[in-house]
This record gives structure tokens, sequence and C-alpha cells, in this order.
């Protein structure tokens, strides 16, 4: 096990919950930390006693409610002045994807929110694209609910052997997140084919 | 109706594709589903290991779904996995995983930091400037000593 993820969960064994909800809130604005293993561990001290498995997923839904609210009001409000301060205004594949999450923004935020470092990005993009806050927060909690219960409880089932489980978890991880990735370009791609053929038949 | 402030709805009458996406083509799409194919089905490949690795400990396995085998496990560790112990975990922890009363360490050790339960292993270990691993193997013996069926 790496050092970085053990004293992580020194922290979270000695802090506890103080310590799941600062972890998760970090992770959940990009910083690069091992999150998913530390579910995993997680459900694995709920299933000894020694957390209680439904206050652990109130607290990591609400540390990954808070992160992606951080980061979605700071690129809403700010959002527009950095962009044009880093004049990615000219890049249309930015473009397109800022008016594929805003086409789409319930589907797109709940499905990304299982992918987990497509979060973080679609975050800055539906603030960017100004989807709505009560657009935005639904999608967001309903994904982050169901996204740790799901380490959670592969933790818990896995009790002392929840190590062995953190490579797959990782792999299905990012299986969701290419997935997502494809799905919407897929959509990108039939918007694109869709409008190139009615500027053709308006021609 | 007014939409609301910084959210504009896109319509089927935008402007012409090809003059707001110059660097789109229905090439670079494919393209782009070609690379995300291959990633995925090299995702795939590293799950099927991954699973034939817990298959291979006796921790899985969908045909005979035995996850239910330590699913329903969830009692005190035995003296026989003592093995489990790791230097990021509590003083707090270890007693409680083993079943051990709260101060069964704190005596086997003579430990004196106030901080206790609340300390690593490891922390107390380089605390008190001892070999991590040492250490580690006497609280294993310690544990395994006093979960012995003779104790």
């Amino acid at each position: 096990m790496d050092s970085f993820l053990s004293s992580l969960l020194s922290y979270l064994l000695i802090y506890r919950y103080a310590a799941l909800g600062v972890f998760v809130y970090l992770g959940a604005i990009g910083a690069p930390l091992p999150v998913n293993a530390m579910l995993l561990a997680l459900g694995a001290f709920a299933g000894q006693g020694y957390f209680n498995i439904w206050v652990s997923l109130g607290v990591a839904a609400a540390g990954n409610v808070a992160g992606d609210l951080t980061a979605y009001g700071i690129t809403r409000r700010y959002g527009n002045t950095i962009v044009s301060f880093l004049r990615l205004r000219r890049l249309p594949f930015f473009d397109a994807l800022e008016r594929e999450v805003r086409s789409d923004a319930a589907f797109t935020i709940f499905l990304t929110r299982f992918g987990s470092m497509m979060s973080p990005v679609t975050n800055v993009l539906a603030g960017m694209a100004g989807v709505p806050f009560l657009v935005f927060l639904p999608s967001d909690a309903a994904g982050n609910v169901l996204e740790p219960f799901g380490f959670l409880w592969i933790g818990y089932a896995a009790g002392i052997y929840w190590k062995n489980f953190s490579d797959v978890a990782d792999i299905i991880g990012a299986i969701v997140a290419v997935a997502s990735v494809m799905f919407i370009i897929v959509r990108m791609q039939r918007r694109f084919l869709r409008r190139v053929r009615a500027d053709k038949a308006r021609i | 109706m007014i939409p609301e402030e910084g959210f504009v709805r896109p319509t089927e009458s935008t402007p012409s594709i090809g003059k707001e996406d110059p660097g789109f083509s229905p090439r670079s799409f494919k393209i782009a589903i070609a690379i995300l194919v291959a990633v995925l089905v090299l995702l795939f490949a590293l799950l099927i290991h991954g699973y034939a690795a817990l298959r291979k400990e006796h921790l899985i396995s969908v045909r005979e779904l035995s996850l239910s085998m330590f699913v329903a496990r969830h009692g005190p560790l035995t003296a026989s996995e003592t093995g489990m112990l790791r230097p990021w975990m509590t003083f707090d922890y270890v007693n409680r995983i083993f079943g051990l009363p709260p101060d069964f360490l704190k005596t086997a050790f003579s430990i004196e930091d106030p901080s206790y339960p609340k300390l690593t292993l490891s922390g107390y270990a380089a605390e008190r400037g001892f070999d991590e691993k040492e250490f580690l193997a006497a609280v294993q013996a310690a544990v395994a000593h006093k979960l012995s069926p003779s104790e």
C-alpha cells in the first residue's frame, strides 16, 4: 500500500468523520487523493463496527456535493473572466463541450459523478455554461449518494480484504469515465451531423 | 419566457456549424470514438485480469456467488489474522477489530502517551525510537498471545 493512502487512513482513524468530510471535499474539487480506495477502506471499517456506514455515506455525499458546488460556483461567477484571460474561447472543442453540458445538463452531470476524473471537469464546464443551480444540485446530489455507496458497500462486503478490491474498483471507475466521455462525444457527433444536414438542406 | 441569466438555450437554428466549429469534421469524431473504444477494450482486459486475480485468491466467484463467503463474517479477527496488522492502524482500531479490552495494548507495552488510544502504531514507534517492523511484530505477538485458546 502506498504511504500516501496509509497516511490518509491514519487520519481517518484518528479524526473519523471530520477527516472523511475534508478528504472527500478536497477530492471533489480536484485534489489528487485516492478517495475511492479510502471509501473502500471506510466500508471495511464500518463492517468492523468502527464507523457507521450510513453516517459515513451522509458525510461522503455532503463532502462531494460541497466540493462540486465550490468548483461550479467559482466557475459560474468567474468562469468567463478566466476563459477570456486564457483565450480558451478560441478552442472550438471547448465551446462544443460547453454546449453539450448545457444542452443535456442534468443527465451529463449525473453520469459523470461515476467517472471520478470526469466529475471536476464537468463541474467547471457546468459553471461556465451557466447551468442553473436548481438543475445542477439534484443531479449532483443523486450521483454523489450512489457513487460512494457503491465503494462503501464493496468495502463493507470485502472486510479485511478491501485492499484486494482497490485496483478493480479503480478500473471500473476508469471504464465509467471513458464510457461517459464516449457517450458525450457520440451525442456531439449526432448534433454536428444534424446541423450539417440542416445547413445542406438550407443551401 | 426570459431565459435565466447566463444560460442561453441552444437552438436548431444555430448559425452554420461550418463557420462556428472550424476545427470539427465527421472524421475527427470517428478518430476520437475509435481511440476511446481502444481504451475501453484495454480497460475491460484489465478488469478481467483483476477479476482473475481475485478469483485466484478465492475472494470472489461470479459462478458460485461466493461474495457471501466473506459478507457473512464481520466479527472480531482471530489470533491467526494478526498478519493483517499495519503500521497506519491506531491502537484504538487494533483493540476494536480484535475485540480486545481498550487498555490491553496500553498495559502490554506500558504506554504512557496521553494520546493513547488515538495514536498510530507507526507514530508511537517513531516517537519512542523503535524499529517500526519490530514493534509491529511485537504487537502481533502480543495480540496473538492474548487471543490464543490457552489464554
